[in-house]
C-alpha cells in the first residue's frame, strides 16, 4: 500500500533521506522511530507528495506520487506533527473545507462528518470555533480532519507529540481501529515505549539512513535487548553515534 | 487550475478572514468612522469660525460731532451697532464694553460740502479679535461711503467715473472646472490606495504565512489539489477584501461629502456641485486593477515569511514604498503621459486623479490599465512560484553568507552584528544635542532670516539629519537599535495617522484657553508667524516638504532617534519621555513655544518607546505639522483676525475621540500583533 524505493532528499548539500526503501501492507502499523533530524518528516513529506524526492520513488496504493500525485494524495490521510487547524473556524467547517478539496459530494460529506463524529467523540464541539478547543479536542478534530476522505493509507506524523495520557491512548484507539479495517498505517515518533505498543513493525532511521527493520520483538532479539530503547541506542552507537544534527531541515 | 477548488477556498478564506477582528477593524469599522469624524470636525470648524464672523454685531461709538449720514452708512452693513452711550470710550474699549471708538472732527459735514476730506479717527484694541473685526467692518462701510462721495462730487462736475478709476479689472475662469473636484482629485487617490493596501495586508499575510505558522500549509497541500489552484483562491480573497475596503472607504467619504461635508467645501470656498457620479463610478473602476495589484503583489511578499510576525516584517516596508508614489496626485505638473502609465502605482495615482478631476484621456488610461494587470500577472507568477517552492513552504533553512544577511535584512532578524554598537551613549547624545543646537544658532537660524524655506532646508537636512548619520557611522551604532529604525505594524502607523490629524488642534486649543492668558505671545509675533508660514504664495508641496517631512524625518531621528535611545538606557520610560519632551521644546527656541512643542515631544517619545520603532512618530510628526499648515492656509487671515484657533466644542469633542483612539492603537497593537496567534500542538 505503501512503498518506498531508494527515496533520497538533499537539502543545501547535506543527505537528508538517503536510499530509504520499506513498504507497509494493509491491515499493519509502521513506526518510523528515530531521533529528531533523523529524517523522518522528509520521509513522511516526500510520501505525501508535499515534496519532491531528489532520487528514488514513492508510491501509495500503487500510484506514483510524483507522476500521479492527486490520484495519491487521493488514497491518503495525512497528519502533521502539529495539530494545526484554522482558528476561526468550527470543526464542521473545517471537516467540510477538506471533504471538498477531497472532492467529496455535500452529502457525502455530512453522512461521513456524522460518523466521525460519533466515532471520535466531536458531537460536543459542535459551534465553537478550533482556536478555543483544548489541545486533546483539536488532536480529536485532527485526526476527523484527516480521516475525512476515508482513505485505505494512513500516514501519521508523530501523532502523539504534546499529548496527555488520555489524549495518546485515544489516538493510539484510533489507530489500531483503523488497522483493524484494513488500513495500512504509517507513523513516525520517538517514544519507544509507544513504537513497540503500537507497531506492527518498526524501520529504525539515522542519518536519514534505515539501520533495521522488524517487529519490537525481533529487534530486542537482535541486540539481546530488554527494551526497544536498549536496542536502539546499541544500533545508533554502532553506526557511528548520536549525533544526528547534520541532517538540517528533517524535523 | 480546478475552478471548484477556486471557489471552495475562495469561500472558506473569506469567511475566515471576515472572522477576524484586525481585518474587520482595517476593513469595516475604520472607514465607517474615519470620514464622519473628519468631515463633522471640519464642519464644525468651518462652521464656527463663518458663524462668528456672521452672528456678533460689532459695537460702534461715535464721538464728536454728529453726522446722521455716517451712522446710516454704518448701520447699513448691518452688523455694527452704534453705541449712543456716551462715557470713557477708551475704558470702554479696554473693558470690552466696546469694539471701536470712531472719532468725528468739528465740522465734518461742511468740511466734506467743500470739497475737502474728512479726517475719521477709528480708536481699537489691536490685540483683540472682535476689535479687530469692527475695524474692519467700519473700514468697508466708510471705504463705500466715500465712493459714493467720489461719484457724486464727479456727477457734480460732469465728469465721468473712469476719470478717477481708469482701469478696472474683471476676473474670468475658463476651466468650467469644479474647484472641489480639483480638491478631491488630489487627496482621494492617495487615501485610496492607502486604504487598499491596508485591505490587503493582513488576509495577505492571514492566507500565507499565517498558514505556515499554525501549521495548517502541510495539510492543505496534502489535498489532491493543484497549488495553483489553492493559490488563486486565496488570492481572489485578498484582492476581494482590498477592493471592499477601497470600495467602502469611497462610499463612507462619499456619504459624509454629501450628508455634512458639502457646506463645508462651500463654506471654503469651493463649490462642489454635487457629487461627480460618472466620477466615483470610473474610480470604482479604476479600484479593480489596483486592488489586483496590490493583493498580487503583497500575497507574493508576505508567502516568503514563514510566520506572521516575518511577513509583517516583509510587508512593512512594500506599505511604506507605496506610499510614496501614492502621492504622486498630489504634485502640480505631472500628468498621466503614456511612459508615466507604465510605473507602478504612480500610474494608479495619476489615472485616479484625472477620473476624477474629469480629464482623464483614453490611452494612458488604458495604458495604466494594461500595464498594472501586466504586473499583476508578474506579481502571481512569482507567487505561484513560491508555492511551487518547497524549500520557501517548508521552513527554508536561510542558508549562511550573503544570502543569510539579506534573509536577516528582509525579515529584521538578528544579523551577525560584529562590533556594532546597539545604543548610543548618553555622552554620545549630549555631545550631539549641543553641535546640533550650536550649528542652527551659528548657520541655521541666520539662513532661515533671509530665506526662509532654504534655511528650514538646510537645517533639518545639513545640521540635524547629517550629524545624526555622522554620528551613527562614525560611532558604529546599529541603524535599526540607536535610531529605533523598525518595522511598525500598519496599525500602529495608522494610529499614528489619526493621532497626528488630530494632536495639533488640541495643542491649539490648550495654547489659546492656558498659555495666551498666562503667557500670551505678542501680536506682532503670532501676525509674523502666520505670514511666513502660512502664506498662499508658495505651492503647498514645498511647504509641506520643507515644514512637514523634513522636520518630521530629522527632528525624528535626533530626538526620538539618538536622544531617546541613549536616554533611555540609563533612565527610567518615564524620565527618558520628560527630559525628552523638554530638550524637544528647548530646540525650538522660542519661549511662547516652549510648552506645545514639549507637549508634542512627550507623546512622539511615549509613542516610540510603546510602538518600538521610531515610523509612527515620523507619521505623526509629519501629519502634526501638515495638518496645520493646510489649516493655517485654508483660514489665512481669518484665522489671524479672530485670534488663534477657533474653539468649537463638537469639533473639540471629534479631534480628542480621533486623537485618544489614535494614540490607543499607536501604542498597543504593536503588542498585540507581535505575539503570534495561539499555537498549540
Amino acid at each position: 500500500m505503501i512503498a518506498a524505493d531508494e527515496l533520497s532528499k538533499h537539502f543545501l548539500g547535506t543527505l537528508a533521506v538517503d536510499q530509504l526503501t520499506f513498504q507497509v501492507e494493509a491491515g499493519e502499523v509502521y513506526g518510523l522511530l528515530g531521533p529528531n533530524g533523523a529524517g523522518k518528516t522528509t520521509t513522511l513529506r516526500m510520501l505525501a507528495g508535499l515534496m519532491r524526492p531528489s532520487a528514488g520513488r514513492a508510491t501509495i496504493c500503487g500510484h506514483d506520487v510524483q507522476r500521479e500525485p492527486r490520484r495519491a494524495k487521493r488514497s491518503l490521510a495525512f497528519q502533521t506533527g502539529s495539530t494545526g487547524l484554522y482558528e476561526r473556524l468550527t470543526p464542521e467547517e473545517t471537516l467540510g473545507y477538506f471533504g471538498r478539496l477531497y472532492g467529496m459530494e455535500p452529502a457525502a460529506i455530512t453522512a461521513r462528518v456524522a460518523q466521525l463524529s460519533a466515532q471520535l467523540g466531536l458531537g460536543r464541539l459542535q459551534g465553537r470555533r478550533c482556536g478555543t478547543l483544548s489541545t486533546g479536542e483539536r488532536q480529536r478534530v485532527s485526526l476527523a480532519r484527516a480521516l475525512v476522505h476515508d482513505p485505505p493509507v494512513l500516514i501519521l506524523d508523530e501523532p502523539t507529540a504534546g499529548l496527555d495520557v488520555m489524549a495518546s491512548r485515544f489516538v493510539a484507539d484510533v489507530v489500531r481501529e483503523a488497522r483493524d479495517r484494513g488500513k495500512a498505517i504509517l507513523l513516525s515518533t520517538h517514544y519507544m515505549a509507544e513504537a513497540e505498543l503500537l507497531c506492527d513493525r518498526i524501520g529504525l532511521l539515522h542519518r536519514g539512513r534505515l539501520l533495521r527493520e522488524g517487529s519490537p520483538a525481533e529487534l530486542k532479539a537482535e541486540r539481546s535487548a530488554r527494551s526497544l530503547e536498549e536496542a536502539f541506542l546499541q544500533l545508533i552507537n554502532a553506526n557511528g553515534g548520536a549525533d544526528g544534527t547534520s541532517e538540517g531541515a528533517g524535523a | 487550475m480546478d475552478l471548484g477548488v477556486v471557489g471552495t477556498v475562495y469561500r472558506k478564506e473569506l469567511r475566515e478572514t471576515l472572522r477576524d477582528r484586525r481585518t474587520l477593524i482595517v476593513m469595516v469599522v475604520l472607514p465607517i468612522c474615519l470620514y464622519p469624524i473628519v468631515g463633522i470636525s471640519i464642519t464644525q470648524w468651518i462652521g464656527a469660525h463663518e458663524a462668528r464672523r456672521g452672528e456678533e454685531v460689532s459695537r460702534v461709538r461715535l464721538q464728536g460731532d454728529s453726522w446722521p449720514g455716517l451712522e446710516q452708512a454704518l448701520e447699513r452693513s448691518g452688523k455694527i451697532e452704534i453705541d449712543r452711550t456716551g462715557g470713557d470710550g477708551k475704558r470702554d474699549l479696554i473693558d470690552q464694553k466696546l469694539d471701536l471708538l470712531l472719532s468725528v472732527p468739528p465740522g465734518a459735514v461742511d468740511t466734506l460740502a467743500e470739497d475737502r476730506a474728512v479726517r475719521l479717527v477709528l480708536t481699537y484694541d489691536e490685540t483683540r479679535g472682535r476689535s479687530r473685526l469692527a475695524r474692519e467692518r467700519v473700514r468697508a462701510a466708510v471705504d463705500k461711503m466715500a465712493r459714493r462721495i467720489v461719484k457724486a462730487r464727479l456727477q457734480r462736475r460732469e465728469l465721468a467715473p473712469g476719470l478717477i478709476e481708469p482701469l478696472v479689472t474683471q476676473e474670468k475662469g475658463v476651466s468650467g472646472r469644479d474647484r472641489g473636484r480639483q480638491v478631491a482629485a488630489g487627496t482621494v487617490p492617495l487615501l485610496v490606495i492607502l486604504m487598499v493596501l491596508l485591505g490587503a495586508f493582513y488576509p495577505a499575510i492571514d492566507v500565507t504565512a499565517g498558514e505556515k505558522e499554525r501549521g495548517t500549509l502541510e495539510t492543505l497541500l496534502a489535498a489532491p489539489v493543484d497549488r495553483v489552484s489553492l493559490l488563486a483562491g486565496k488570492y481572489l480573497v485578498v484582492a476581494s477584501t482590498a477592493l471592499f475596503t477601497g470600495l467602502l472607504n469611497m462610499g463612507s467619504m462619499g456619504l459624509t461629502l454629501v450628508l455634512g461635508f458639502g457646506p463645508a467645501l462651500r463654506a471654503a470656498g469651493m463649490s462642489a456641485t454635487g457629487v461627480p457620479w460618472t466620477a466615483v463610478a470610473l474610480t470604482v473602476v479604476a479600484m479593480v486593477p489596483a486592488a489586483l495589484f496590490f493583493a498580487a503583489t503583497m500575497i507574493a511578499i508576505a508567502a516568503l515569511g514563514r510566520s506572521f510576525k516575518e511577513a509583517q516584517n516583509l510587508l512593512t516596508p512594500i506599505y511604506m514604498v507605496f506610499m510614496l508614489p501614492a502621492l504622486a496626485a498630489q504634485l502640480p505638473g505631472v500628468s498621466l503621459t503614456p511612459v508615466i502609465a507604465l510605473l507602478p502605482v504612480v500610474n494608479i495615482s495619476l489615472l485616479t486623479r484625472d477620473l476624477i478631476a474629469g480629464d482623464a484621456s483614453l490611452l494612458p488610461g488604458l495604458l495604466t490599465v494594461g500595464s498594472v494587470l501586466l504586473y499583476t500577472g508578474v506579481a502571481l507568477r512569482l507567487a505561484a512560484r513560491i508555492f511551487e517552492s518547497e524549500r520557501l513552504l517548508f521552513a527554508p533553512d536561510p542558508g549562511s553568507g550573503p544570502r543569510r544577511k539579506l534573509w536577516a535584512l528582509l525579515l529584521g532578524r538578528e544579523v551577525d552584528a560584529g562590533p556594532r554598537v546597539e545604543a548610543p551613549s548618553s555622552a554620545q547624545a549630549a555631545v550631539l544635542f549641543m553641535v546640533v543646537m550650536a550649528l542652527i544658532l551659528l548657520v541655521g537660524q541666520p539662513l532661515q532670516s533671509r530665506h526662509l524655506i532654504g534655511g528650514l532646508l538646510v537645517t533639518e537636512w545639513l545640521l540635524i539629519g547629517l550629524p545624526v548619520l555622522l554620528l551613527v557611522r562614525l560611532g558604529r551604532l546599529h541603524p535599526g537599535s540607536a535610531l529605533a529604525i523598525k518595522p511598525a505594524g500598519p496599525i500602529a502607523v495608522l494610529g499614528a495617522i489619526l493621532a497626528g490629524l488630530s494632536a495639533w488642534y488640541l495643542v491649539g486649543v490648550l495654547v489659546e484657553l492656558v498659555q495666551q492668558r498666562i503667557f500670551p505671545m505678542p501680536e506682532e509675533l503670532i501676525r509674523s508667524y502666520h505670514k511666513a508660514l502660512f502664506t498662499t504664495q508658495r505651492s503647498l508641496a514645498v511647504d509641506l516638504f520643507a515644514l512637514a517631512l523634513s522636520p518630521a524625518i530629522c527632528e525624528e531621528l535626533l530626538f526620538r532617534g539618538v536622544l531617546l535611545q541613549a536616554t533611555r538606557r540609563t533612565m527610567s520610560a518615564g524620565w527618558a519621555i520628560v527630559l525628552n519632551g523638554a530638550l524637544f521644546g528647548l530646540f525650538h527656541m522660542n519661549p511662547y513655544r516652549f510648552v506645545s512643542t514639549m507637549l508634542l515631544g512627550f507623546l512622539l517619545a511615549f509613542i516610540v518607546l510603546r510602538a518600538g520603532s521610531i515610523l509612527p512618530a515620523m507619521v505623526f510628526h509629519f501629519l502634526n505639522n501638515a495638518s496645520a499648515i493646510v489649516a493655517g492656509r485654508a483660514l489665512g487671515e481669518q484665522a489671524l483676525e479672530e485670534g488663534g484657533t477657533a474653539l468649537s466644542w463638537p469639533l473639540l469633542a471629534g479631534a480628542l475621540a480621533l486623537f485618544a483612539v489614535g494614540l490607543t492603537l499607536a501604542t498597543r497593537v504593536r503588542a498585540g500583533l507581535s505575539a503570534p496567534p495561539d499555537r498549540s500542538g
